[in-house]
């Protein structure tokens, strides 16, 4: 059979006939050559069928997609582990607080794999630390009073946007400028290196990197710390660069 | 005798089979990608056995993960270098049994994450404050969720404020007044996982009120920018997220 013999009228006709059609008695006198080809007559080969396509679903917004797959991976946590969540609800006993940036592309659980209750996190604008925030100061007393967090990681991050804010800092007003200001200040102290620099890339990079040591040094000088350290306690604190080029997290032995 | 037809669609099977063994680019969550991207617990297998302290483990973990990632896709890191362009900004809690980029299926890149204790926000607050300007400045973020969970330390602290001083007394106050404002109620509950969930499910309205009132999130709103402000709250003990239908719009 060609094709090209029937038109798109024909081919839509010949669907219903497929989906209309009724199983071929079979009589007396038709041999099995016979039904074959009065088959292929009701089902030709070379006929692309169309079937009626379902609408296209409309595309769900993100908090809309995430409430539909977190149904499916509590379901398959669940079918892997039946006890994965009752689990959970003891006492949290993470060993590590993360310090890291909001960045959407630093996802500090997935990249730790964090998900067994192992980081106890802290994100904002920059990983940026000041003995005046009540916010990140009460993370850290939490963390070390309360859970006993054996290491700290202060964890800043290539093509950040705190740092090209910093850059520019003459352009920002509202909270996001008072917020920037230590890392603006940081930045014109070392004005001449990192400008220095070849790439933009480099330069921002190095801003992180100088942060970072920053915010490590500012933890050093909270009275919390130091009285943890005194009284025997473990408690490491680190500074981590990750690179977003390549997903790798550096330590940059700043401790 | 082959006829055009046929040919092109002999190519156009050809085209199909030559790609079922051609790994598609990971795009949407991270369950959509195909089985070879390793676990969190087959990549915790593969860490050298020795004496490593937990943030050396970390790291081993960090490389084995992001060479996985390489080795399914090489550009895959580059994509990033391009920006940011989340499609939600999280509010949630510090704590270590909430990972917001596990608990979502989402992969980097979806999603802009706030994390303090008892996920709060105040208008005195510079640190969650900058999150908000630069979601709605920046990023033009559409969607917020302020994202509380059943069991929080944060809350619980709230009920018992006397026993804290520092920064942790002072951060916790306005979750505390709200408890002391809603007592009876809340006391009238069976102590633990109850009052735990209603007192976290006020919280939540609290800061979603609070989120949508801001002057930025007005002045937006009122240049036309849509901003969005749910209010969910995370149940450790079954995996699932409770949209509290408290939306501000």
């Amino acid at each position: 059979m060609n094709s090209r013999a029937f038109s798109t009228l024909q081919r839509s006709s010949i669907t219903k006939l497929i989906f209309q059609a009724k199983p071929i008695r079979i009589h007396r006198g038709y041999t099995a050559s016979l039904l074959n080809s009065i088959r292929k007559q009701q089902f030709p080969p070379n006929i692309k069928y169309v079937h009626n396509s379902p609408k296209p679903v409309p595309a769900l917004s993100l908090p809309e997609q995430i409430l539909k797959y977190n149904k499916e991976w509590a379901k398959n946590k669940t079918k892997a582990d039946s006890s994965y969540f009752e689990n959970m609800t003891a006492v949290q006993t993470p060993e590590i607080l993360w310090i890291g940036c909001s960045d959407s592309r630093v996802c500090s659980d997935v990249l730790t794999g964090s998900n067994f209750g192992r980081v106890f996190t802290l994100r904002n604008v920059g990983n940026s630390l000041s003995t005046t925030d009540t916010n990140s100061l009460a993370v850290i007393q939490f963390a070390v009073e309360t859970l006993k967090i054996k290491h700290i990681v202060i964890v800043g991050h290539t093509f950040c946007g705190a740092m090209e804010a910093a850059f520019k800092y003459n352009s920002l007003n509202g909270p996001i400028s008072d917020w920037i200001k230590p890392i603006a200040d940081l930045y014109n102290k070392n004005k001449p290196t990192i400008d220095a620099l070849p790439t933009h890339k480099q330069q921002n990079q190095a801003l992180s990197e100088l942060n970072v040591k920053r915010n490590v040094d500012i933890i050093n000088s909270l009275d919390i710390i130091k009285k943890t350290k005194k009284s025997g306690k473990e408690l490491n604190i680190h500074g981590w660069i990750y690179d977003i080029e390549n997903g790798s997290l550096q330590d940059l032995k700043v401790s | 005798m082959v006829s055009i037809k046929s040919f092109f669609n002999i190519a156009a099977i050809a085209t199909v089979l030559s790609g079922v063994n051609a790994a598609p680019k990971c795009v949407k969550r991270v369950v959509d990608c195909p089985r070879h991207h390793l676990t969190p617990q087959e990549i915790e297998a593969m860490i050298p056995a020795g004496n490593h302290t937990l943030t050396e483990m970390v790291l081993e973990y960090n490389k084995i993960w992001s060479n996985d990632n390489l080795s399914f896709d090489p550009n895959y890191f580059k994509n990033f270098t391009g920006g940011q362009y989340p499609g939600l900004t999280w509010i949630g809690c510090s704590d270590s049994r909430v990972p917001s980029d596990t608990l979502t299926e989402t992969v980097p890149g979806q999603i802009f994450t706030h994390r303090n204790i008892a996920n709060s926000v105040s208008e005195d607050d510079i640190n969650s404050l900058a999150v908000l300007q630069y979601t709605i400045d920046e990023l033009k973020v559409q969607d917020i969720v302020i994202s509380g969970h059943t069991y929080c330390g944060g809350i619980n602290a709230a009920m018992n404020a006397t026993a804290f001083n520092g920064p942790i007394a002072k951060w916790i106050q306005p979750i505390a007044d709200l408890y002391e404002a809603n007592r009876a109620q809340i006391d009238a509950l069976s102590p633990g996982y109850e009052r735990n969930y209603a007192l976290g499910k006020l919280n939540v309205k609290r800061v979603v009120d609070i989120v949508g009132n801001l002057e930025m999130v007005k002045t937006a709103r009122e240049e036309g920018q849509i901003v969005r402000v749910h209010g969910w709250i995370y149940h450790m003990e079954t995996g699932l997220i409770e949209d509290l239908k408290v939306t501000n719009e």
